[in-house]
């Protein structure tokens, strides 16, 4: 609707009224007829409350059908990549533990084996919904623990194009929904539902999100910087089966600005493997070696 | 007697998990090449030296049975100097076993143990004694022989720690670069235990975590690792005495979202000095400066020590450090630390800058300046205003 009013503020320096009529109702409706199209579906628009709605439920089923795991390990591979083609490998393994306290996310234990200078590096990582995480990092030649400031979410993580936000848990809470519309992806149908961070201190004003229908599993997120340009893209593909749980394998994050890439290659996902809270402490830092 | 045993037990089952297809065995190897440039002239003329090149080769080998609680780590050190006979030093960093279960874990033989939050000067820090020929900033230990035993809590960890056998203090030769004023002589060197360095020293140890607080507090019982130097005059020579000690330590950091708040504090007992000492520190970080994926943290600490200047001069009696540390982010993690440490009451200034850059997957450079100005005649680290150096370092991992 801002467009429309816009529009005919500028109309107004035109010679001719029927001229100005005529522009300001076909940019009108193209307009409202993108709106229009955007949330529609069975030839009737949503309204933005239902759109909320729909995109909460969808981001719900998704999240119910990724939770439940109660522990995990994964390795990982990060190929990074900036704009000379210029590469370097990191590998790195994570464990997780979720959390069912509504104010805290998960608990992950990052440890760094490549390159092999940083082999031993580990980051703990108690995550809070409303506040601040609370992480240790582990110096390996020092043998030091030490707590950081983790204001940082817009921080590359291990100088990747994805930063801690990036990669801390998923929580229902933490955003704002609502679904835009149903498009093809390869050779699913997805739903996109534009999520808004909730919490301070997001380095993105919203987030595009495609979920499929049948398996409930993002298969992309474009990321939109806090001046609403589309600046990062993250595509989620061979997702495989482990139980109930689907994972996916290859991570490609592709930043437009810089022209960096970060490709995340995953392998050895195990499910409730006997972690518990001891093993997500702070003294699980220093035995570490 | 009872290193060579554990040496051999731990040697035995290195070997046989080796050979054995359900052990995991890690190991890495670092290579580094060294090589010093001094800018001025030696403090001693017997021996000119204005560059100094060495190399140094460390193993580390940590494994565990697949399937038990029992783990193993060894870890050897070797510097050779092609001019200083003694800065070629060998050690063993670890060497032990660790038996774990959920809640507590023991350990037997040659470890590390870091105590302590701030950047500037490791007070509380106390068990391992300090390797100086390898840095003179006392950031390099030595193995300790120990037997720990740990109890983990959700919030906290307490340790009690039994040390048999002391390390002493290793210092430069008559002709070396980076020795003090007159010659410090360490086959004379005196303990107040009559077991000398048998004497078993223990410590105790607490850490919890409170919300955005981290707290520590230690008590140490033996030798302290910070040797007297005592004019015998005899030889003109000064010599290490090591009294015993008693000592309560306590460290504290409080995080917040960017800002950290840090404390270290110690209250130790001798037989010739009581005395309080503390860092005070704050370190703040400003991220992704001038759009870019740089952090630059800036830190700021105070440093007192109450010791009687007399028998035991230290360098940070009262002192100001600043530092800031920048990393990169970049693909090679490259990362700049610079510090000052200026003494309020003499104007002393030590300056410290380490950059570190990884130039291939393997191949790690660090670029190392000490610089120490405006010395004062009665501080420690006095002679070492003549060894001022750049030091170039070439690590590498395989």
């Amino acid at each position: 609707m801002r467009y429309i009013v816009f529009l005919h503020l500028q109309c107004a320096y035109f010679e001719s009224f029927k001229k100005m009529t005529i522009i300001s109702l076909c940019l009108g409706v193209f307009f409202s007829n993108s709106v229009y199209s955007q949330q529609h579906i069975n030839g009737r628009a949503l309204t933005d409350s239902e759109a909320s709605q729909k995109g909460y439920a969808i981001a719900v089923r998704a999240d119910r059908a990724n939770t439940g795991f109660k522990n995990s390990t994964v390795s990982l591979e990060m190929v990074l990549s900036n704009h000379s083609d210029t590469k370097t490998s990191r590998v790195l393994e994570i464990s997780t533990l979720e959390t069912h306290d509504p104010l805290e996310g998960n608990k992950s234990l990052v440890r760094f084996s490549a390159p092999r200078d940083i082999r031993g590096t580990a980051l703990l990582s108690h995550e809070k919904i409303t506040q601040q995480d609370d992480q240790w990092l582990y110096l390996p030649v020092l043998k030091r623990v030490k707590r950081i400031a983790s204001k940082n979410k817009t921080g590359a993580f291990a100088g990747s194009e994805f930063t801690y936000e990036d990669f801390s848990t998923f929580a229902l809470d933490k955003f704002d929904y609502k679904w835009i519309r149903e498009e093809s992806c390869e050779k699913l149908t997805c739903d996109v539902i534009v999520r808004t961070p909730k919490y301070s201190d997001s380095g993105y004003l919203k987030q595009h999100v495609w979920i499929d229908q049948s398996l409930l599993q993002i298969r992309r997120v474009d990321y939109y910087n806090l001046s609403g340009e589309r600046f990062k893209q993250l595509t989620l593909e061979d997702y495989r089966q482990y139980g109930q749980f689907w994972r996916p394998h290859i991570l490609t994050m592709i930043n437009f600005e810089n022209q960096h890439q970060t490709q995340m290659i995953y392998s050895n996902f195990s499910f409730d493997v006997g972690l518990e809270e001891t093993d997500f402490i702070k003294s699980s830092l220093s035995r570490l070696r | 007697m009872l290193l060579n045993a554990i040496v051999i037990f731990i040697c035995s089952m290195f070997i046989f998990s080796v050979n054995g297809a359900f052990a995991q065995v890690q190991w890495q190897t670092k290579m580094s090449f060294d090589h010093i440039l001094f800018l001025e002239n030696p403090y001693s003329s017997h021996h000119y030296n204005d560059q100094q090149s060495s190399v140094s080769l460390s193993s580390d080998m940590y494994g565990s049975f697949f399937g038990s609680d029992i783990s193993y780590r060894f870890e050897g050190f070797y510097r050779y100097d092609e001019k200083d006979k003694i800065r070629s030093h060998a050690d063993i960093r670890h060497l032990y076993a660790r038996y774990e279960q959920s809640n507590w874990a023991l350990t037997l033989g040659i470890d590390k143990v870091f105590w302590g939050v701030v950047e500037s000067r490791h007070l509380v820090d106390v068990i391992n004694q300090a390797d100086f020929l390898e840095d003179v900033d006392l950031e390099d230990k030595l193995g300790q022989p120990m037997l720990t035993v740990t109890h983990f809590s959700p919030e906290g960890e307490l340790s009690l720690f039994l040390l048999p056998k002391f390390r002493e203090l290793q210092f430069y030769g008559q002709d070396s670069r980076f020795r003090t004023s007159q010659v410090i002589d360490v086959s004379q060197s005196l303990y107040e235990s009559s077991a000398a360095d048998q004497h078993l020293d223990w410590a105790l140890r607490y850490t919890h975590v409170l919300g955005s607080y981290d707290i520590g507090v230690s008590y140490f019982d033996g030798t302290t690792r910070e040797p007297r130097l005592v004019d015998l005059s005899e030889s003109g020579n000064l010599v290490p005495v090591y009294d015993l000690m008693r000592q309560v330590g306590l460290d504290l950091q409080y995080t917040g979202d960017s800002t950290l708040l840090k404390m270290e504090a110690i209250y130790r007992d001798t037989r010739i000095d009581s005395f309080f000492a503390g860092v005070f520190g704050v370190e703040h970080t400003l991220y992704q400066m001038f759009g870019s994926a740089l952090d630059c943290g800036l830190m700021v600490e105070y440093l007192f020590d109450e010791r009687n200047p007399l028998s035991s001069p230290t360098s940070f009696d009262n002192d100001l450090f600043l530092g800031t540390r920048l990393a990169l982010n970049d693909l090679h993690d490259t990362q700049l630390i610079a510090g000052v440490i200026v003494d309020a009451d003499h104007g002393q200034t030590f300056v410290n800058i380490e950059g570190t850059t990884r130039l291939m997957a393997q191949l790690v450079a660090e670029l190392d300046v000490r610089i120490l100005s405006h010395a004062n005649v009665r501080d420690p680290m006095f002679s070492f205003s003549q060894d001022d150096h750049f030091r170039l370092t070439l690590s590498w991992y395989f």
